[in-house]
């Protein structure tokens, strides 16, 4: 296939998608939501407030700790390999390179990730 | 042509309905949603026809007006055992009886379908809650991040979490009365910190629910107490049953609501138990908690109270049941899963109990103290409102622990049956 017909196919394809979007959003257009309408339902109770609201993900320090451990495994792999090569530098780097993720385990310990709750 | 077609098609489909359920209509509610053309759904947004069932407040009605304008249009009314609002008077549908209902649902439901029928006007104004508007001369600034309220609503203030003291958005809102997993009239005001429930209060008592005939009888003369303990069985399985709609059992709780009707003196609950074991209902979210104090249990009075390990029960002084062997059952721990394993355990004893009493032909000795499904019933005296004890139970709970606690308990006050019988 020609550099010209993928060319050609992309761009019939953006404006097929183009399209496609303009006719989805027909049937919507020039209709404004009435305000009625657009107040959540609470079986005929009101909002207070936005339900824009901050609140904490109380996961985010599990996260944390994931991804500590993941990436310490993931660099350990190909490390495994270049060891045998390199030998002594490899485990320094290593070492180095470890320190530093503890200290995101160490963090986690402190904000209590180990307790289970 | 093809729309006419497609129009035809769709009128085939069960009937979506929301039903706003003022005083005593839940039971019939409940009874019709069996229909198999028409579907009880959850929420507005996916109603076609609103259903306004029962007598309710003037002060019910902005909430019905938001609920009313919430449907998408076109939407009909039907109204059944209540008056029309104003505005919709003109064009409202009445149910005269019950039966009916199902017929003119669908009529209804057609007729719009196939633009017969035009769609009901709103009846709240298309405004924002509040303007836009901030502090400044030109609507600017304000406090916080914001500009005034954008698209009319202010933005949450930040405040301490509940539980690590965080400076977090709570969310605050009400709910009710119309919202079917609260007891009908029941209103409540929340304040969540993420899904937690931080903070409850009760902003409108829910209806008082009048108890099964023979109860009312029972206050008046001797009955047989197979009838009695045959409305006591069915009263409970049909708050099981509607607990199991609130946790989204909902074809469970269908079979279950099926089954009542049916049921003889003398049944096995048995199967009943093994089935809900297996649908994991008494393990769900929330099952744990919503453990009553003794205190709180002792103002519910009741198969709660007995959960919780108060053998209450008037039972126990009519001599007619001590005959039969009748003894109080009890659990101890109190939670939402001993409340529901009550109701069963009760509904069975009742079953049983009945089968006995039938045999003997056996009565009531006593009129001036008997025990409702509710809790002790007397002459000027029935269950109050224990909707606040709600305020001291959910808060701490997260939001699926709430509902199940809210499933799990029956609130509402009992209407006095002598009143009844003399109005």
């Amino acid at each position: 296939m020609q550099a010209n017909d993928l060319f050609t196919l992309m761009i019939v394809s953006l404006v097929t998608f183009a399209v496609g979007l303009v006719l989805a959003g027909f049937p919507f257009s020039g209709r404004d939501i009435a305000w009625p309408q657009r107040a959540p339902f609470l079986g005929g109770g009101v909002p207070d407030t936005h339900a824009w609201s901050r609140f904490h993900v109380r996961y985010y320090p599990m996260t944390l700790l994931l991804i500590a451990f993941e990436m310490e495994m993931m660099f350990m792999y190909p490390w495994a390999v270049v060891y045998v090569a390199e030998g002594v530098k490899a485990l320094v780097e290593m070492g180095m390179f470890l320190a530093i993720l503890s200290i995101g385990i160490l963090y986690g310990w402190r904000e209590g990730v180990f307790k289970w709750q | 042509m093809a729309m006419n077609w497609l129009a035809r098609l769709a009128c085939k489909a069960p009937v979506p309905i929301y039903p706003a359920i003022g005083r005593d209509a839940l039971d019939q509610v409940q009874d019709w949603s069996l229909d198999a053309r028409l579907q009880w759904v959850r929420s507005p947004r996916q109603a076609r026809i609103l259903l306004v069932a029962g007598e309710m407040m003037p002060d019910a009605h902005p909430a019905l007006r938001r609920i009313h304008d919430q449907l998408p249009a076109p939407a009909v009314t039907l109204w059944w055992r209540c008056t029309p609002l104003d505005e919709l008077a003109d064009r409202a549908i009445v149910v005269e009886d019950i039966e009916q209902l199902g017929a003119l649902a669908c009529e209804g439901y057609r007729s719009l379908l196939l633009n017969e029928r035009h769609g009901e006007s709103p009846l709240c104004a298309d405004k924002p809650p509040a303007p836009w508007e901030g502090l400044g001369e030109h609507g600017q600034g304000g406090e916080g991040m914001m500009g005034g309220k954008p698209y009319g609503r202010p933005m949450a203030m930040t405040s301490d979490d509940l539980r690590d003291g965080l400076e977090l958005d709570p969310l605050a809102f009400s709910v009710g009365p119309f919202w079917p997993v609260l007891a009908p009239g029941l209103s409540a005001h929340f304040v969540l910190h993420g899904d937690v429930v931080a903070e409850l209060d009760i902003t409108s008592m829910p209806c008082p629910v009048e108890l099964p005939a023979p109860f009312g009888q029972a206050l008046q003369q001797p009955v047989a107490i197979a009838d009695l303990e045959m409305a006591r069985a069915r009263y409970h399985l049909r708050r099981l049953g509607h607990s199991m709609w609130i946790n989204g059992l909902e074809s469970a709780s269908q079979a279950v609501l099926r089954r009542i009707p049916t049921l003889q003196p003398g049944d096995s609950i048995e199967p009943w138990r093994r089935w809900l074991r297996r649908l994991g209902f008494f393990v769900s979210a929330g099952a744990d908690k919503g453990k009553l104090s003794s205190d709180q249990a002792e103002r519910l009075g009741g198969p709660a109270a007995r959960a919780a390990g108060l053998a209450l029960d008037a039972r126990v002084h009519d001599r007619e049941y001590r005959k039969l062997g009748f003894e109080p059952i009890c659990r101890r721990s109190g939670t939402c899963r001993a409340r529901w394993q009550q109701w069963l355990d009760e509904a069975a004893q009742s079953l049983n109990l009945a089968a006995r009493a039938d045999s003997t032909g056996a009565k009531t000795s006593q009129t001036e103290l008997i025990e409702s499904p509710r809790g002790i019933v007397q002459h000027g005296r029935a269950p109050e409102d224990a909707s606040s004890i709600l305020c001291d139970l959910l808060p701490g709970l997260e939001w699926s622990e709430a509902i199940a606690t809210i499933a799990s308990l029956d609130l509402a006050a009992v209407a006095e049956p002598a009143d009844r019988e003399s109005s």
